[in-house]
């Protein structure tokens, strides 16, 4: 019996040190497109330095980037720049940038628009075209009207548009393609920069 | 400014009396007791619009701090429009005339917007489509009126100029600011073929806007200066 529970006991051990490595292997492979699937993920820094295709990652790792955010006036007529520092260690600076948008404004006088609760899923930039996703709550109908939906649309594309090689932006929802968020935009295609906002 | 009123309506045979099936059409003198007086526009009759009433049916629009909704406030305010337009001698076609969907409950956002572009196509001969809104805002404190077009044709933005003035001139005595005509992507504007424009007639978001949205005598105001505003527009053509 002794000698049976010990066979038992290698096997065990052996099987979870393969399920960890299978775990380590999957969780690797999914960074590599940089992609996530929420807030947390993002931040828990399981990313591996792998990412090699996003060139800002290794040449920029332990310091800090200086970026411009933008939210809307509490009039919501203008879209207003804030400075931020964000950090490229655990994730690229198009990530990070709108991780940092999607945590809030920290300027007097502006205001949130992106609705609460909003994730970012993934972030891809080629060809001058950054093309963005996030959870379906930022098209929630609650907090409709054309102006809520111009300035968030706004945030997103002027905040991307500030990196110089990215000239036009595309906005998925759940990596879909989709016609409008609040029944006001056409966001069937990609945005250039909205200076009109600015 | 007081039009011709009439009344049209139907009555069931008087057998006894050999009377038929009839139709009735009354004609009241502008001062009749009773009858709701039209202002009568000049300078839009046997001109073709089509009135799109924004959202509606499982779409609420954006909705306000009392709960009034988009939906209610732009259908309210375009059927009395649609009356004051029909009464000075235009032709007008409404993407919708009760709380429903256009293309149907919970479609996708763009067989819903395709589908009141489509009213316009298919009425022959329409040479403007407005689209009704209210605006809303993540800040409550958010207020004022715009108007919006997308360049498309050479007409667009004249149309869109000559609304906002109007809309000034409604708005003004209840201190709601301009905040402009502007351009921006919007689906139904930017797929419609006839010059297009789109009001945002006051914030719903901003407690003080949304009562006004919700009151019958604000919406009459608002409804004849957007039709003056289209006799405007058919003046320059």
């Amino acid at each position: 019996v002794k000698q049976f529970t010990k066979f038992h006991k290698t096997i065990y051990s052996v099987s979870v040190f393969l399920l960890c490595f299978l775990i380590l292997c999957v969780s690797g492979c999914g960074n590599t497109r940089s992609s996530l699937d929420n807030h947390e993920e993002a931040t828990s820094g399981i990313e591996t330095q792998t990412g090699t295709k996003d060139q800002a990652i290794s040449k920029t790792a332990g310091s800090s980037v200086e970026i411009k955010l933008y939210y809307p006036d509490a009039d919501g007529r203008k879209l207003v720049a804030e400075k931020r520092s964000i950090n490229t260690d655990q994730e690229d600076k198009y990530t990070a940038s709108m991780h940092a948008l999607l945590s809030g404004t920290r300027k007097k006088g502006s205001v949130n628009v992106i609705p609460a609760g909003t994730n970012l899923q993934s972030i891809d930039v080629s060809n001058g075209l950054a093309t963005v996703s996030f959870s379906k709550d930022l098209g929630r109908k609650t907090t409709g009207g054309s102006t809520s939906e111009k300035m968030i649309v706004g945030s997103i594309v002027n905040t991307l548009t500030e990196f110089p090689e990215v000239k036009r932006v595309r906005i998925l929802i759940n990596h879909k393609s989709i016609d409008t968020l609040n029944g006001h935009m056409d966001l069937s295609e990609p945005f250039s920069r909205m200076s009109e906002l600015l | 400014l007081l039009g011709p009123c009439y009344q049209v309506t139907t009555a069931d045979p008087e057998r006894r009396k050999g009377k038929p099936y009839r139709l009735v059409i009354d004609v009241y003198p502008p001062d009749a007791k009773g009858m709701q007086v039209l202002p009568l526009i000049e300078g839009v009759r046997n001109h073709t619009i089509v009135l799109d009433a924004g959202h509606g049916g499982s779409d609420t629009g954006a909705v306000g701090p009392q709960g009034i909704t988009e939906a209610s406030v732009t259908l309210s305010l375009t059927k009395k429009l649609q009356k004051i337009l029909e009464a000075s001698g235009a032709h007008i076609a409404m993407t919708r005339t009760t709380d429903v969907d256009v293309y149907g409950p919970y479609a996708s956002d763009q067989q819903e917007l395709q589908a009141r572009v489509d009213v316009g196509s298919r009425t022959p001969g329409t040479e403007v489509f407005l689209c009704i809104h209210c605006n809303a805002f993540s800040n409550p404190n958010a207020r004022g009126m715009e108007t919006y077009f997308y360049p498309k044709t050479a007409q667009d933005e004249r149309l869109a100029t000559d609304l906002h003035d109007a809309l000034i001139q409604a708005e003004s005595p209840y201190g709601i600011p301009d905040r402009g005509v502007k351009e921006a992507r919007f689906y139904v504007m930017r797929h419609s073929v006839m010059p297009a424009s789109l009001v945002e007639i006051a914030f719903i978001t901003n407690p003080a806007e949304e009562q006004l949205l919700n009151d019958g005598k604000f919406q009459e105001d608002i409804a004849l200066g957007l039709a003056k505003g289209l006799a405007k527009f058919f003046s320059g053509q």
